[in-house]
């Protein structure tokens, strides 16, 4: 049993250590707000993504989400990203998260962001299975593997033995086992990863691509999405003069116009050679003749949906190129 | 004849358009099996390629590693000795052939 020492100068001595006390942790809290209010150390910013947490279904939501992550980021203001609201997620917002992580860390050198994860369990399982966490650097937790998402594939050149993994895992799901039937998709990935390699980043520097297949049990279909972080589709494609002369007079073009050229193949590649720039229309080709279905392209300010030839154009930037596309049974 | 499967001796993998894109291109292929076929101009046996068995083939594979022979070779002689084999993308030598016959304009 403790001792209770209640004598006289015990109580003394007691009151001294606790007034002592009291007194330290009033002065570290002074310093604290001192420190805030003069810039020296900033209180962490709470960023709440948007229940659904997805650029292709809700753009507008996650959009500025995102801007506003990228805001206190460049500002190196600590953020916390709370996901515990969200109810609905695909992997094109986890990719376009990890991406501007990426670009936060590597232009300016932030890192100070915390996190939570989805309260709802399946939003839950799809970001872990993704590899989201893997993904961010310095952490090593084992892989989970889900039956329905693929783990995200980073890479920096045109992988071919990647795009098959990804159609193999979207062959077991749907059940087809053709290559004729699959070639679509894979001649779809090497370009995107093409167009990154040759034409995202300035002066050939090396950049990244990310690419994940998730499997929707419901509708059975499997979804791609591949993204890069990139200068974006209007800004690397070749412009005409009236174009340029509108860009120079702070009245640029508007990019879902720009990428709607690319794509029906209106001779827009930088490189003036005639037998290039057949990536884009070739994708587009493969969604008019319906070998793949539903296919996004979200570039800088645009957002463009192929199968209708229509295109929206987003009032917040958008840092790369990514393209959706689904494969139907 | 000579018979080229590019599935079985080159790739099951066929990448992009040239080497520094990374690995199995249209830009490797060319120069290691077809320049040294077409480097002889008084051959003019005929080379076969099978295509089939490959999980796709980008645009810019096929234009670099057949259009690119004809930029280099000429079209005729191109059109002349390749001949293609695909039965799981018949379409796939109609598209090959639009490649070559613009690599001489």
């Amino acid at each position: 049993m403790k001792k209770l020492y209640k004598s006289q100068k015990h109580r003394r001595r007691n009151n001294r250590r606790s007034r002592r006390a009291v007194k330290r942790k009033n002065e570290r809290r002074c310093k604290r707000r001192v420190a805030i209010r003069s810039g020296a150390v900033k209180r962490e910013i709470r960023l709440v993504a948007p229940v659904n947490f997805s650029l292709i279904d809700n753009a507008v939501e996650a959009l500025f989400f995102f801007e506003e992550f990228t805001k206190y980021g460049r500002r190196k203001h600590p953020v916390f990203l709370d996901m515990s609201e969200i109810r609905e997620i695909t992997p094109d917002a986890i990719l376009y998260l990890l991406s501007l992580f990426d670009l936060l860390e590597e232009e300016h050198d932030f890192s100070q962001v915390k996190g939570n994860l989805p309260s709802h369990k399946p939003c839950r399982a799809v970001l872990l299975e993704s590899g989201f966490l893997e993904q961010l650097k310095g952490r090593q937790l084992p892989r989970l593997r889900g039956r329905n998402i693929l783990s995200i594939e980073t890479g920096s050149q045109v992988r071919g033995d990647v795009a098959a993994k990804v159609i193999s895992f979207a062959q077991s799901r749907l059940g087809r086992r053709a290559t004729g039937q699959t070639s679509s998709v894979y001649k779809t990935i090497i370009e995107c990863m093409a167009n990154t390699t040759n034409h995202a980043y300035k002066d050939e520097a090396q950049g990244t691509w990310r690419l994940v297949a998730s499997y929707d049990k419901e509708q059975n279909r499997v979804r791609f999405a591949f993204l890069d972080n990139g200068r974006g589709i209007p800004h690397t494609i070749r412009k005409n003069f009236h174009e340029r002369l509108q860009t120079l007079f702070q009245y640029p073009p508007d990019d879902g116009k720009l990428i709607r050229s690319a794509i029906r193949g209106d001779f827009r590649t930088r490189t003036r050679k005639i037998w290039r720039g057949r990536g884009l229309p070739a994708i587009y080709s493969y969604c008019k003749k319906g070998e793949i279905a539903d296919l996004v392209i979200v570039s800088n300010n645009a957002f463009v949906k192929s199968a209708t030839d229509t295109d929206v154009l987003l009032k917040r930037k958008f840092h790369g190129t990514l393209l959706c596309w689904d494969f139907l049974r | 004849m000579i018979r080229i499967n590019i599935a079985e001796q080159f790739s099951r993998t066929p990448g992009a358009r040239y080497r520094s894109d990374g690995p199995h291109s249209g830009e490797e292929f060319r120069e290691k099996f077809l320049v040294p076929l077409f480097a002889n101009e008084d051959d003019n046996s005929k080379i076969e390629i099978v295509l089939d068995g490959a999980a796709g083939y980008a645009t810019s594979f096929l234009d670099e590693a057949f259009g690119g022979i004809a930029r280099l070779y000429g079209v005729k002689r191109c059109l002349e000795r390749l001949a293609f084999i695909s039965n799981e993308e018949p379409l796939l030598i109609e598209e090959i052939r639009t490649y070559i016959e613009e690599a001489g304009k």
